[in-house]
């Protein structure tokens, strides 16, 4: 791993066309500003993993078609978008 | 061609039922090739099988049957890389986790919605940054 010591608003430039700037430290946190072009992916990586681990279980999923009951069609969830672990 | 899976026996698909996962999906990287497989009488579901392994299969969801207020915003790369020319031709579907088989705690993932252009037969689990979703929302209230 390439390990750079950087201070506010200062930058790093990846590939010639990733700008990475610290935007902020306070405590032990820094917010971080990235510039990159519309084709470049960008996720933290514990939501990545989250995903990950997500698709791992819902790939089990051993439902059969007849288990899902027809009558929940008519009755959407109320949820509207409450947290819950990730 | 035929494809084997474990859930649903061999099944006959064509050639422009193949959608093409060029990243795979998180976890399943190495899994490039998937079909849609309905759901007789219940189109608010339907199962994506991968062709490789006949094991796996998600279940996906119309979340915006399930979850009116939810919003999907596809950026501009992804349009490109999906190839992505008239909004008819996209399918926007959420992956179902049914913890335990028990089909009343089904949850749904919001945060990496199933892009799936059919116009191009491409697609992509995007994984969206900077929203309020998770991993895990429940498609149903427990009444009891």
């Amino acid at each position: 791993m390439l390990v750079l010591t950087r201070r506010v608003n200062e930058t790093i430039i990846i590939d010639g066309k990733i700008k990475v700037t610290v935007v902020a430290i306070e405590d032990d946190k820094i917010r971080i500003g990235i510039d990159a072009p519309p084709e470049v992916g960008i996720v933290r990586e514990e939501l990545l993993n989250a995903v990950r681990d997500e698709n791992k279980a819902a790939a089990r999923t051993a439902l059969v078609p007849g288990d899902l009951p027809k009558n929940f069609l008519s009755r959407p969830g109320k949820d509207r978008g409450d947290r819950t672990d990730m | 061609m035929k494809v084997p899976t474990s859930r649903f026996g061999v099944i006959e698909i064509g050639p422009a039922d193949v959608l093409n996962f060029p990243e795979g999906v998180p976890a399943f990287e190495q899994l490039r090739e998937f079909f849609l497989h309905p759901i007789p009488d219940n189109p608010a579901f339907i199962w994506l099988q991968a062709i490789a392994d006949p094991d796996v299969a998600f279940l996906l969801v119309d979340p915006f049957l399930f979850f009116p207020g939810y919003e999907v915003e596809i950026p501009e790369g992804l349009q490109q890389e999906l190839k992505i020319k008239e909004a008819a031709d996209v399918l926007v579907l959420a992956v179902v986790t049914v913890p335990d088989g028990d089909v009343r705690r089904m949850t749904a993932n919001l945060v990496a919605p199933v892009i799936i252009n059919r116009a191009a037969r491409l697609g992509r689990q995007y994984v969206m940054e900077g929203t309020k979703y998770t991993t895990r929302h429940p498609l149903f209230r427990d009444k009891g």
